[in-house]
């Protein structure tokens, strides 16, 4: 089957494997560190104090869309209520001890609604990640035509969602059909990277009403307005979103994590990560205990070094820097990149040279430097003009540029300019 | 492990490396099979030419960066390639003087009054070049005699607007047109050793294909039409795209990044537009070289080629 794709885009590089690396079981930290909040949107309110004692899989912060369960048995050392998340808002934050007997028996299953067990183990879906729970009941309430799982990686090819896709088949197919009972689709994608396709297990097989799509490896092929065309042929405004067209599209993970939930009781506190670096070409799939610090992860991989200069968390397009190796890993992650000094790149203020390339590889079709250039010299109405609120900030026009204009971080500026504009003129 | 200091910036973290300094090191390289070919088939008084107008140019754009109090940019290797773009589609032979001058005209009225490459609407080397067509027509139509036994001592497109298509084909065959056997400019006569480069470019990506693409197109499909209606007083297609510097102004000067569109519409657009210009110009205008006029004149086209953008997705 030739591999779908879609315009623009970048190649991703080639994978030096043939195969995603298994996982690896990354053991539990002596110390957890878990914010009541793990994806942009409102954080759950802790139901612990200080020095509670806590069970595994015991709900230890809730919202009326996710919850956070206790990674591990143990108490509550210290509650923190100024706690800077990913996106500069202020949560709090449970310091977690494990318990001495750690290795931990998981609370009996208990017999409960679907929707119930999937809102006490706070599933995330992902790009960007925000309630499981919430996705689905709009879904539910929009009606769904056609279903798209997402197996595919940002900038790598054999990432962690792959490595669930090629070795843990059943579980994830399982997953797929738990949600298409919940949205009764006519039709069901599987979206995986045409290197995938080959690997999967055929002792395994897909249900006939699951039909597998290999797609070419660009990024951002993952991002769902690319997944979108490349699989339906149908667009839709960035204001809206795939429901509006009755698509839904849920990240295998998500499926994965739903099967562990809903069907084999299993805690929601484990999380599927790439980690990549420091040194170019060091490349695991390792399943982390949630609430881990990232510098506990660095340290079982035996990569601690003085190299480590920057650490990103998402792609290495489109993800966050970190400033402290001391922050957790949370459900929203999917990859952790660490950065030598000398990987790192600099960003100019030098004349753009109109050469195109970030037009001709902008998936989104939009002109990067004329939004950047109406941004950064307060010309913002122009670029609103220009459809500046269609930008997916994934990334690849400031991949390519020449002269190495900061192409996303002037968008980004615009929109926030406007955006305030409009608030202000609401008041 | 004591603690370490973590940089935070935004991003994108990776960067493809690309650079205007890579992108116009790829330029100055594919220009080198047509100045070699220069100095084989004109004499060694093309490598005076080149190095006047490279020096001068680098030092003309030192100085006016200098004096205006802007950072120096010398090291994109713009100067450079321009320089010796500009040595090549003058004459061999041509006085020093009126190389610094165009040097000179190049890069002061060319970019630096703009505010430097990048913001200069019109290619800076056709101004130059066009400059000195106007004030030195003579300097500018004084072939020196190649070396090897030319066929006549005037260039090809000289002939065909002063003698007509007919005389065109008894004075140059094809072989002479494509390896590049006849008077003319220092690196403007071998259409091989510039699609040589030309190809080098495509194959680096330094250049899009939509521009030397169309407009080839342009020039061979609009001369096609006219020369397909007969009466002999049309040259043919292929003439067009061999002679006249066609081939320099696909791949070197309708390629400039600043003065042409970025969008894909845009550069086809622009690229049938020059090439249906080249070839008015050539068949009933009063200049020679249209193929030069008419990329200078698209690039005045260029802003409003650019307002066709694409349609954004889902709109």
């Amino acid at each position: 089957m030739r591999p779908r794709s879609f315009s623009g885009g970048l190649l991703l590089p080639s994978s030096s494997r043939s195969e995603p690396q298994p996982f690896e079981h990354v053991p539990f930290p002596e110390t957890f560190f878990l914010p009541m909040k793990q994806h942009k949107g409102a954080g759950c309110r802790p139901l612990f104090k200080k020095d509670a004692a806590v069970q595994r899989g015991q709900i230890l912060g809730q919202s009326s869309e996710t919850a956070i369960q206790s990674p591990v048995s143990g108490h509550i050392t210290e509650v923190n209520k100024g706690f800077r998340h990913l996106d500069g808002s202020i949560t709090t934050c449970l310091t977690l001890a494990a318990s001495e007997e750690a290795e931990q028996t998981t609370p009996a299953a208990q017999k409960a609604p679907v929707m119930d067990k999937i809102l006490g183990s706070g599933v995330l879906d992902f790009g960007p990640a925000q309630p499981l729970m919430r996705k689905l009941i709009r879904a539910q309430e929009r009606g769904v035509r056609t279903l798209i799982i997402n197996s595919l990686d940002e900038f790598f090819v054999f990432g962690s969602r792959s490595a669930l896709l090629v070795h843990h088949t059943s579980r994830a197919m399982e997953g797929i059909r738990l949600l298409q009972h919940m949205l009764q689709p006519e039709t069901t994608y599987l979206a995986v990277y045409e290197q995938s396709l080959p690997l999967l297990d055929k002792d395994i097989p897909i249900p006939d009403s699951v039909r597998v799509v290999p797609l070419r490896a660009k990024h951002p092929q993952y991002k769902d307005p690319m997944l979108v065309s490349a699989l339906t042929g149908q667009e839709y405004p960035m204001e809206s979103s795939p429901l509006e067209l009755g698509i839904a599209s849920i990240s295998l993970e998500t499926a994965s994590t739903l099967a562990a939930v809903v069907n084999h009781d299993e805690p929601n506190t484990h999380k599927p990560l790439t980690v990549l670096g420091p040194e170019p070409k060091e490349q695991n799939n390792v399943l982390v205990p949630l609430g881990s610090p990232i510098r506990h992860l660095l340290q079982h991989l035996g990569r601690e070094s003085e190299d480590v200069a920057k650490v990103i968390v998402g792609g290495p397009l489109t993800g966050t820097a970190l400033s402290s190796l001391d922050y957790p890993v949370t459900k929203e992650m999917d990859q952790i990149h660490f950065h030598r000094a000398k990987d790192q790149i600099s960003y100019s203020s030098e004349v753009c040279v109109k050469c195109g390339y970030c037009v001709e590889v902008c998936p989104m079709r939009l002109m990067p430097f004329l939004l950047s250039g109406y941004s950064s010299t307060g010309f913002v109405d122009m670029a609103a003009d220009n459809d500046i609120f269609s930008c997916i900030e994934c990334g690849c026009c400031a991949y390519v540029c020449p002269v190495n204009i900061p192409l996303v971080q002037w968008i980004q500026v615009g929109k926030s300019r406007l955006s305030t504009n409009l608030r202000s003129e609401a008041v | 492990m004591s603690e370490l200091k973590l940089t935070v910036t935004p991003s994108p973290h990776v960067h493809s490396g690309n650079s205007l300094t890579a992108m116009m090191r790829d330029f100055t390289i594919a220009l080198l099979p047509a100045t070699i070919f220069g100095i084989y088939f004109f004499g060694a008084d093309v490598v005076r030419g080149v190095l006047i107008a490279v020096v001068s140019a680098l030092v003309w754009e030192g100085l006016s960066q200098w004096l205006s109090g802007r950072k120096l940019e010398l090291g994109n290797l713009h100067a450079v390639f321009s320089g010796l773009l500009l040595a090549l589609i003058l004459p061999p032979g041509l006085p020093w003087w009126t190389i610094l001058v165009g040097t000179l005209l190049m890069v002061l009225l060319g970019k630096e009054v703009f505010g430097g490459y990048g913001s200069n609407p019109f290619n800076s080397v056709l101004v130059a070049w066009v400059a000195l067509q106007l004030s030195y027509p003579d300097y500018m139509a004084q072939w020196i005699l190649p070396l090897a036994d030319p066929a006549t001592t005037s260039a090809p497109m000289e002939v065909f607007t002063s003698q007509g298509p007919a005389f065109v084909r008894e004075y140059f065959s094809y072989t002479d047109l494509f390896l590049g056997r006849t008077a003319g400019f220092t690196g403007q006569v071998s259409a091989l050793m510039l699609l040589i480069g030309g190809a080098y470019l495509l194959w680096r990506k330094t250049i899009n294909w939509r521009i030397p693409v169309s407009y080839l197109a342009g020039v061979f499909l609009f001369s096609g039409v006219f020369w397909l209606l007969g009466t002999g007083a049309y040259a043919d297609p292929l003439f067009h795209i061999l002679a006249g510097g066609t081939m320099i102004s696909a791949f070197f000067l309708a390629t400039d990044l600043p003065s042409t569109p970025t969008t894909p519409q845009g550069m086809i657009l622009f690229g049938l537009g020059a090439g249906i210009l080249t070839v008015i110009i050539r068949t009933w205008g009063a200049w020679t070289f249209g193929a030069f006029y008419a990329v200078l004149i698209f690039n005045m086209f260029t802003p409003f080629l650019d307002k066709i953008a694409p349609e954004v997705y889902g709109r």
